[in-house]
């Protein structure tokens, strides 16, 4: 983040000189050059990339001394020094000036800027938010959501919290025919009404749920989404009822051999539903950080929901996977019904156990520990180890780029943008 | 050429830094290893956009430089990093030239070539080898060995260059891979080993590899230690080939270089100095700021760290590591990064033929 006018400047200059990096960058001289055609688009990639960060950077900074910014908001805690910096520069304050309006030394702020305040203690953090004149209440509403479980209060729903607006936009409420004004006037009504129309009983009971989240999770949204899957799930004739022996280890090889066809995502929803399990695909709402999810209908028939946040086929392939384990081993009725997962967050319990299963199935740890694909990491490795067993090789790559820790690489084998479209049905947007 | 697994073969992309490290190692040391030589890319001068030198330029000085600095003894030698569709202005193929030139110096260069080396290469190598009579060297990918129709492929090759594999080197290059874990991946060429064709027939046979930093981004300022993992492979992968009777390997390694030239636009880059010392299993790090800000004058101090640490106590001794010695004492200068290159390759070579020696004796 741009901080001060030396920074501005600086940056400005840096931006020129990468324009015209940019500019002149000759793909094919540098194809050659590298002999790679991948390199070569990986440099021009990389200036590409530094060019719009620093451009970002430029575009707040301008925008705030422009004085047009009036309001900042935080939503959580974390962004309070953030919110302090760009506050003293939309009131077109200098480090300095701030400084001796506390009676610091320039440089002092300067540190805390670098760092992010990182090293100044509450009560400095309040003197500085007081002398940029920062509205106290705003930061009293730096309190998180509530982390109450689903229907925690059973009946009170928190209908106000209810993402109304986007369950509009998707047309949920299905027979209501208003405008969205009268849709958000009447949301305590509409969202009870939905809820009720899927769930049998008015919500799950706390104990009964499992949720794997890295943030911080809008319940409500949470449940709204569930209640449009089980909606959807319900309107599915099922032919064949689920038994769990019918999953056997051949049923889950020739659904993981699914993964190689080009329609595998639709042909193993099919495979699914012909044991009796319903695969719904539906966006995920905003603040459910949701890939998955796995529960039981209130006659014990499972469901898996798929949100597609990441439109890849590894992850497609993985949570699938991840939810089946869920569905044959966690899932009991009268115990637990429901698992929301998010997946990039920690796992423990049964959903390390749903992890490492769903991994095993697919890539078995006895092939992966001395796969040749797994040391080489290139794309033709992963092709062949990919044809060894049977699988895309999107599966082999994610594995590899998880293991790694590192997204960066791999990016044009994981099958980004192959699975959406399969689904045009679904909105993403 | 008379050595077993015992040897040591450093790749070696011949610069300045490079050939003046080899050229100060002591005869002792010289015979333990045989380097493979690969002739430099043909840089790239971004400000003007086109190619540093012509290709005439670029190869005149090297056959001059590799007979001056390494002498008559057997080397490898791979223009890998030259386009294959580089002819001299006269229309002599690069190979051509450079082993022509390289036989009247005289130096005992084996040419090198692989499996996706054009037709024209091919013929060239077929050529230097007849009239040479130096044998040639196969660098074989780990990928392409992993696969089913390698034999098929080097027979076939093996069948234009008119050679057998008894006057043939293989080196089995792993580039820069994942090493971790360890033991999977020995396993893993353990597999490949068992399958390569006339693994026992071969004159020499080199598993080559790197784990050394693509660059030194990730590498924290002060010191820092950066496993050799290939060093940690191959001991590892000597018991594992030894259990399962497999023929053992040459180490191989590309010194304190990256395996793949990555040429980017020097004016985007500001290099730090940074001081490479080659440790059991590892590198020591030393990195200061960049040089273009803050000049050479660091690698006094940075010498310093290296010689307080007690990485530096241990009982190599080399040229690279005396010099180290002597800059934090002001007795020798702070150098450029050239210079700093040949203190580390040189240090390294001495320190790895030193683990070579005491890994057999042990």
């Amino acid at each position: 983040m741009i901080t001060n006018e030396r920074q501005y400047r600086i940056t400005s200059t840096q931006l020129e000189k990468l324009k015209t990096a940019i500019d002149t960058f000759d793909i094919k001289a540098s194809t050659e050059r590298t002999k790679s055609k991948i390199l070569a688009k990986a440099e021009i990639e990389a200036l590409r990339s530094e060019y719009e960060n620093l451009s970002v950077q430029l575009h707040e900074y301008e925008t705030l001394k422009s004085g047009s910014v009036e309001i900042l908001k935080a939503s959580n805690l974390e962004e309070l020094p953030s919110i302090l910096i760009r506050a003293r520069i939309a009131k077109g304050l200098s480090q300095r000036q701030l400084a001796d309006a506390l009676g610091l030394k320039e440089q002092q702020i300067q540190r805390y800027e670098a760092e992010e305040y990182a090293s100044a203690n509450l009560r400095r953090l309040a003197d500085v938010a007081r002398s940029l004149g920062l509205n106290i209440s705003e930061v009293a509403e730096f309190r998180p959501t509530s982390q109450e479980p689903l229907g925690g209060k059973n009946d009170n729903l928190a209908w106000d919290q209810f993402p109304v607006r986007e369950m509009y936009r998707r047309n949920w409420f299905e027979g209501f025919s208003g405008s969205l004004d009268e849709a958000v006037a009447n949301a305590e009504e509409l969202v009870k009404e939905f809820v009720k129309g899927s769930l049998d009983k008015p919500v799950q009971a706390a104990a009964r749920q499992r949720v794997r989240s890295g943030g911080s999770v809008n319940w409500s949204a949470l449940l709204a989404w569930q209640c449009r899957v089980i909606t959807l799930a319900k309107k599915e004739i099922m032919t064949n009822k689920y038994n769990q022996r019918t999953i056997t280890d051949e049923w889950l090889t020739k659904l993981a051999h699914l993964s190689r066809e080009e329609n595998g995502p639709k042909m193993a929803i099919e495979h699914l539903r012909n044991s009796g399990i319903r695969v719904v695909v539906e966006f995920h709402l905003p603040n459910t950080y949701l890939d998955g999810a796995a529960f039981l209908l209130s006659d014990g028939s499972p469901v898996i929901g798929m949100t597609l946040r990441h439109d890849r086929l590894d992850n497609f392939w993985f949570v699938l996977f991840h939810e089946l384990v869920h569905i044959i081993k966690h899932l009991h009725k009268g115990d637990i019904e429901s698992i929301f997962d998010d997946l990039d967050a920690k796992a423990d319990d049964i959903e390390q156990e749903a992890d490492e299963q769903a991994g095993e199935i697919l890539v078995s740890e006895d092939k992966w520990n001395t796969s040749l694909a797994r040391f080489v990491r290139s794309e033709d490795s992963i092709r062949d180890f990919a044809n060894e067993l049977g699988i895309h090789p999107a599966i082999i790559a994610g594995k590899i780029r998880k293991e790694a820790n590192n997204y960066i690489i791999l990016k044009n084998m994981v099958g980004q943008g192959e699975v959406r479209k399969l689904f045009p049905g679904t909105n993403f947007s | 050429m008379n050595f077993d697994h015992r040897h040591y073969i450093p790749c070696l992309r011949w610069k300045q830094g490079e050939y003046q490290a080899v050229a100060l190692l002591p005869d002792t040391i010289k015979c333990k290893f045989t380097p493979l030589i690969e002739v430099p890319e043909l840089g790239y001068d971004f400000e003007e956009r086109k190619e540093k030198k012509t290709i005439d330029e670029h190869l005149a000085r090297f056959p001059k430089r590799v007979f001056d600095n390494w002498g008559d003894s057997p080397c490898f030698v791979d223009l890998n990093l030259i386009k294959h569709d580089k002819l001299l202005a006269n229309g002599t193929h690069p190979v051509r030239f450079i082993f022509d030139k390289l036989q009247t110096m005289p130096c005992q260069a084996i040419p090198v070539t692989g499996l996706l080396r054009d037709m024209e290469y091919q013929k060239e190598i077929k050529a230097v080898s007849a009239k040479d009579g130096n044998g040639i060297c196969l660098r074989i990918t780990i990928e392409q060995a992993a696969k089913g129709t390698l034999k098929t492929q080097i027979d076939s090759l093996l069948s234009t260059l008119e050679i057998t594999p008894g006057d043939s080197h293989f080196i089995l290059d792993l580039g820069a891979p994942n090493f971790v874990p360890l033991d999977g991946f020995s396993m893993a060429i353990q597999q490949v080993v068992s399958k390569l064709p006339h693994l026992n027939d071969w004159q020499t046979f080199t598993v080559l590899g790197t784990s050394f930093p693509a660059t030194m981004a990730g590498i924290k300022k002060g010191g820092e230690i950066v496993p050799r993992h290939e060093w940690q492979l191959y001991k590892m992968l000597v018991a594992d080939l030894r259990k399962a009777k497999l023929r053992l390997p040459i180490f191989g390694d590309y010194a304190i270089s990256p395996s793949q030239v990555l040429d980017m636009d020097p004016r985007l880059l500001k290099p730090n100095a940074t001081i490479k010392f080659t440790i059991d299993d590892g590198w020591y790090i030393v990195k200061g700021n960049n040089v273009r800000d803050y000049g050479y004058e660091q690698f006094h101090g940075l010498s310093e760290h290296v010689l307080a640490s007690r990485h530096y106590r241990d009982s190599t001794f080399s040229w690279g590591k005396e010099y180290i010695r002597k800059c934090a004492n002001r007795s020798a200068k702070r150098g450029n990064l050239t210079k700093w290159v040949q203190v580390g390759t040189n240090h390294h070579i001495e320190k790895v033929t030193q683990d070579i020696a005491s890994f057999y004796a042990s």
